[in-house]
C-alpha cells in the first residue's frame, strides 16, 4: 500500500509539484498518465526519494517514508534507458539488489536464474549486457528491480523509445510479469493506449492535485 | 584532409615539387642538426660500457633510482585523492565560482615549474620547505587540475541514474560508488593517474627548487652530473636510463588502457544542477578545498614578496635592477636584466618556432604520406625531456666548427625546439580540416597551383599560428629544463635567476625571487588566457572539450 499525501516538490524557483496526493492498493498497478515534462517522473523520484521533497508525505504500509534514504526505502524503479550496470553480467545485474541485503552466493545465483527465467531469459546470466537487444535490456532491468522484492515498484516510461512491434509485445509480456509476481506498481506513461493496457486504474497527473 | 586530397586533384593543379622541397628543407634541417644530432650524440656516450658499469656500480644512482620511483607514486596517490572530490563537484554540479576553479586549476597547470617550486617555498612555513612534504605538495598542486579534468570530463556524462538504480536496489551511497562509480571512472583515474606519474617522475624544476641533497630525481641528477661533477657518461647512461623507463611506462599503460576500454553509454549533454541539501555542504568542502589548495601559494609568493625586514615593503620590487648587494659587491645574478633577456630570449623562441612551424605545417600537409613522418619527427622533442634536449645540446655543440656555447641564440634556439610542437599541433588541425574541394575550387577559377594553394590555406593559418605563437612566448618564458643546461653565468633568464635567488640565503633574496616568480606567473597566466580566448572557437564548453594533456604541460619545462 503506498499513500503519497500532498506532495510539494520545489527545484530553486519552479514548483514541479503542487500538493499532489496518490493512493495505490496492494498488488495494483496504476498507470499515471500525463504530458511530457508535467512532473510524473519526478512524481515517481519523490516517492524513490531521489528528490527532496519539500512539503508532504510518502507512506508505503501505513508508515512514513518521507525522510527515509532511497536505499532503505525498498522501492524499485525500472528508468527509461534502463540504467543497468555496464562493467556488470545480466547475472550480476540482476542480482545486485540481493548482494546488497545480504543474500548468499548460492542462493543468489539460484534467485538470479529464476528471475530470467520469468523474465524469458533463462541462460543469460553470464552474457555481457552490452550485447543486448532493446528488448532482452528491458528485461534485465525488470528482473533486477523486482529481485529484491520492492514493497512498490516504480517504472518511468518503461516502453518508450522502443519501435512499435517490440512495444506492443513487452506491454503484455510486462504487464503478465507485474501481475504474475503481483506487485504493486506505479507506471508512468504518455501513452494512453499502454496505460489503459497494462494498469488497473489510470490516473492523470492533473487530476491528482486539489485545484 | 590535404594530404590524400593531393591524389584527388587532377594533375594540373598539383604543387610543384621545388615548391614542396623547399617548405621542407629548413624544419626538417633544423630537427637534424638541433635534435636528432645531440640526441645520437647523448646515445653515443650512454651507450659506452664503462660508463654503464660505472653508473650502474654507484650507490648514489640506486638511490636517485628509488627516490625517484617513490616520490612520484607517492605524488600521484596524493593529488588523485585530492582530485577525486573536485572532480565530481565540477562534474556534478553547477556553482557559483565553478568556471572560476576550472579556470585557477589549469592556469596553475601551466605555470613554469620553477614558479610552483618558489610558491610552494613562500606558502610553507622555513621548517617545511625543504621538506618532502614540500616536493609532494608541489606535485599535487601542480597536477591538480589533470585528474579534475581527465576524470571530469568522464564523470559529467555518467548517467546519475545508474546511481540512482543502485541506491533503489538497496545500496548505500558509498557502496553505490564503490560498485558502481568507481568501476566505471576506473579507465579514466588510470589514465590520469599515469599522466601525473609521467610529470612527477621527470620532475626537475620543482626539485631544483625544493630539493636538498639525496632528495635528486633523475633528472636532477643528470643535471648534477654533467654539470656539477662533470661526469658526462654517467649523465649519459642516466638520461638513456629514464627514456627507457618512460617508453616501457607509456607502452604498459597504453596497452592496460586498451584492454580496460569498455562501452559505457555516456550522457551526450551533461546536466549539471545545483546541489541540493547536503550535497551542498560536500561540494563547498571539495571545490573549496581544491581552490584553497592551488590559490594560497600564488597569494604567499605575492605576500611575501612585499614582506620586508619589519612589515610590509617595495624594498625586494624596487631593489630588482640592483646587483649588488652592499656597495661594490656583486652577487652576479641580475633581477631585471634576467627579466629583459627572458622576454628578448621569449621573441627570438617564438620567431623561429612560428617561422618554422608554418614551414613545416605546409610541407607536413602537402608531403602527403611523408608528411606522417615529418609530423612524427616534430613530435619527437615533446616526448623527450627538456633535460635531455639541453644536455644533448651542450655535449654536442661544444668544440670548433660547432662551438657555440657561447652564442646568444643557442638558448633560444633550444626553446624553439620545445615550443615547435605546439605551434604544429596549433596549426595542423585547421589546415587539415580545410576542404580539398575550396582549392579545387580556385583552380577552376583560373589560379596556378600555388596561388589556389596560398588563397585558400593561408588565410586559415592565420588564427592557428598565432595561438601557436603565443604557447611557444608561454614556453620560452617558463623553460628551465633545458636553459639550466645551455645558459650561461651573467646572461640568466628568469627561472635561471629564480631558483638562483632562491638558493641564497638572505631574506631579500628569497623576496626578489618571489617578486621575480609573480612577475612571471602573471605573465604566463596572461598569455594562456589569451591563447584560450583565440583557441575558443575550436573547443567546447566542457570538460572534455579541453584536454590538459593536451600538451600544455612542457610549457613547463621539465
Amino acid at each position: 500500500m503506498l499513500e503519497v499525501t500532498e506532495l510539494v516538490v520545489r527545484f530553486d524557483a519552479t514548483v514541479v509539484l503542487d500538493g499532489h496526493s496518490l493512493s495505490v492498493a496492494d498488488g495494483e498497478i496504476v498507470a499515471l498518465l500525463g504530458a511530457s515534462g508535467s512532473g510524473k517522473s519526478t512524481l515517481l523520484r519523490a516517492i524513490a526519494g531521489l528528490v527532496p521533497v519539500t512539503a508532504g508525505s510518502v507512506a508505503i504500509d501505513g508508515a512514513s517514508v518521507t525522510d527515509v534514504p532511497t536505499h532503505r526505502r525498498a522501492v524499485g524503479m525500472v528508468f527509461q534507458d534502463d540504467q543497468l550496470f555496464p562493467h556488470l553480467s545480466v547475472g550480476d545485474n540482476v542480482g545486485f539488489g540481493l548482494k546488497m541485503a545480504g543474500v548468499a552466493a548460492d542462493e543468489r545465483r539460484r534467485r538470479v536464474a529464476d528471475l530470467l527465467d520469468t523474465v524469458g531469459l533463462a541462460g543469460f546470466a553470464d552474457r555481457d549486457v552490452a550485447n543486448l537487444s532493446g528488448g532482452e535490456a528491458k528485461r534485465v532491468a525488470l528482473a533486477r528491480s523486482l529481485a529484491p522484492e520492492p514493497r512498490v515498484l516504480l517504472l518511468d516510461e518503461p516502453l518508450t523509445g522502443l519501435d512499435r512491434e517490440l512495444h506492443d509485445r513487452l506491454v503484455v509480456e510486462v504487464a503478465a510479469i507485474l501481475r504474475g509476481v503481483g506487485t504493486t506498481a506505479v507506471w508512468v506513461t504518455h501513452d494512453a493506449d499502454e496505460a489503459a493496457a497494462v494498469a488497473d486504474r489510470v490516473v492523470r497527473l492533473d487530476d491528482l492535485h486539489p485545484d | 584532409m590535404a594530404g590524400p586530397g593531393e591524389t584527388a586533384l587532377a594533375p594540373g593543379t598539383a604543387l610543384p615539387r621545388w615548391f614542396v622541397v623547399a617548405v621542407t628543407v629548413a624544419p626538417l634541417g633544423f630537427l637534424a642538426v638541433f635534435y636528432a644530432w645531440p640526441f645520437a650524440n647523448l646515445l653515443g656516450r650512454a651507450l659506452d660500457a664503462e660508463a654503464i658499469g660505472d653508473t650502474f656500480g654507484r650507490r648514489s644512482t640506486w638511490r636517485v633510482l628509488w627516490f625517484t620511483t617513490w616520490q612520484a607514486v607517492a605524488s600521484t596517490v596524493l593529488t588523485m585523492v585530492a582530485g577525486l572530490g573536485p572532480a565530481w563537484a565540477v562534474s556534478r554540479f553547477s556553482f557559483p565560482g565553478r568556471r572560476a576553479l576550472l579556470g585557477v586549476l589549469t592556469a596553475v597547470f601551466v605555470l613554469p615549474t620553477v614558479v610552483v617550486g618558489a610558491a610552494i617555498v613562500a606558502v610553507l612555513p622555513e621548517s617545511l620547505d625543504r621538506s618532502v612534504w614540500a616536493i609532494l605538495g608541489a606535485h599535487v598542486v601542480f597536477n591538480l587540475a589533470v585528474v579534475v579534468r581527465t576524470v571530469g570530463a568522464v564523470w559529467e556524462r555518467l548517467p546519475v541514474d545508474l546511481e540512482h538504480a543502485a541506491a533503489t536496489l538497496g545500496a548505500s551511497p558509498t557502496r553505490a560508488f564503490r560498485l558502481i562509480t568507481l568501476p566505471l571512472l576506473r579507465p579514466s583515474i588510470a589514465a590520469a593517474a599515469a599522466i601525473v606519474f609521467l610529470f612527477t617522475f621527470t620532475s626537475y624544476g620543482v626539485i631544483r627548487v625544493l630539493g636538498t641533497t639525496g632528495r635528486a630525481t633523475i633528472e636532477v641528477e643528470v643535471w648534477r652530473r654533467a654539470t656539477q661533477l662533470g661526469d658526462i657518461g654517467g649523465a649519459a647512461t642516466l638520461a638513456l636510463i629514464q627514456l627507457l623507463v618512460l617508453g616501457a611506462l607509456v607502452l604498459v599503460s597504453s596497452r592496460v588502457q586498451r584492454s580496460a576500454a569498455r562501452v559505457i553509454e555516456l550522457d551526450a549533454r551533461p546536466r549539471r544542477p545545483s546541489p541540493l541539501g547536503r550535497q551542498r555542504w560536500w561540494v563547498a568542502l571539495a571545490a573549496g578545498g581544491a581552490a584553497t589548495v592551488v590559490v594560497m601559494p600564488l597569494v604567499a609568493l605575492v605576500e611575501r614578496s612585499l614582506r620586508g625586514e619589519d612589515g610590509y615593503s617595495l624594498e625586494a620590487w624596487r631593489t630588482l635592477g640592483d646587483t649588488e648587494i652592499r656597495p661594490g659587491l656583486s652577487l652576479g645574478i641580475d633581477p631585471l636584466g634576467a627579466l629583459w633577456r627572458s622576454i628578448t630570449t621569449a621573441m627570438w623562441a617564438t620567431a623561429i618556432a612560428v617561422a618554422l612551424g608554418a614551414l613545416a605545417i605546409v610541407a607536413i600537409s602537402v608531403l602527403g604520406r611523408s608528411g606522417k613522418v615529418l609530423d612524427a619527427g616534430l613530435m619527437l622533442p615533446l616526448g623527450t625531456s627538456a633535460v635531455t634536449i639541453g644536455f644533448g645540446m651542450l655535449i654536442t655543440f661544444d668544440r670548433p666548427p660547432v662551438d657555440w656555447r657561447a652564442e646568444w641564440w643557442l638558448v633560444p634556439v633550444g626553446h624553439a625546439l620545445v615550443a615547435l610542437p605546439f605551434v604544429v599541433r596549433a596549426g595542423l588541425g585547421v589546415v587539415r580540416s580545410l576542404d580539398p574541394d575550396l582549392r579545387a575550387a580556385a583552380a577552376t577559377l583560373g589560379a596556378p597551383p600555388i596561388r589556389a594553394w596560398a588563397t585558400t590555406v593561408l588565410p586559415a593559418l592565420r588564427r592557428p599560428l598565432a595561438v601557436g605563437a603565443g604557447l611557444a612566448a608561454a614556453v620560452s618564458l617558463g623553460e628551465f629544463g633545458a636553459t639550466s643546461f645551455l645558459s650561461r653565468s651573467g646572461a640568466e633568464t628568469l627561472p635561471i635567476a629564480i631558483e638562483r635567488l632562491l638558493g641564497r640565503t638572505g631574506r631579500l633574496f628569497q623576496a626578489q625571487a618571489f617578486a621575480l616568480a609573480a612577475i612571471l606567473a602573471a605573465a604566463t597566466i596572461a598569455i594562456v588566457l589569451v591563447v584560450d580566448l583565440a583557441g575558443e572557437s575550436l573547443a567546447g564548453d566542457g570538460l572534455a572539450g579541453e584536454d590538459p594533456a593536451r600538451g600544455d604541460e612542457r610549457a613547463r619545462g621539465h
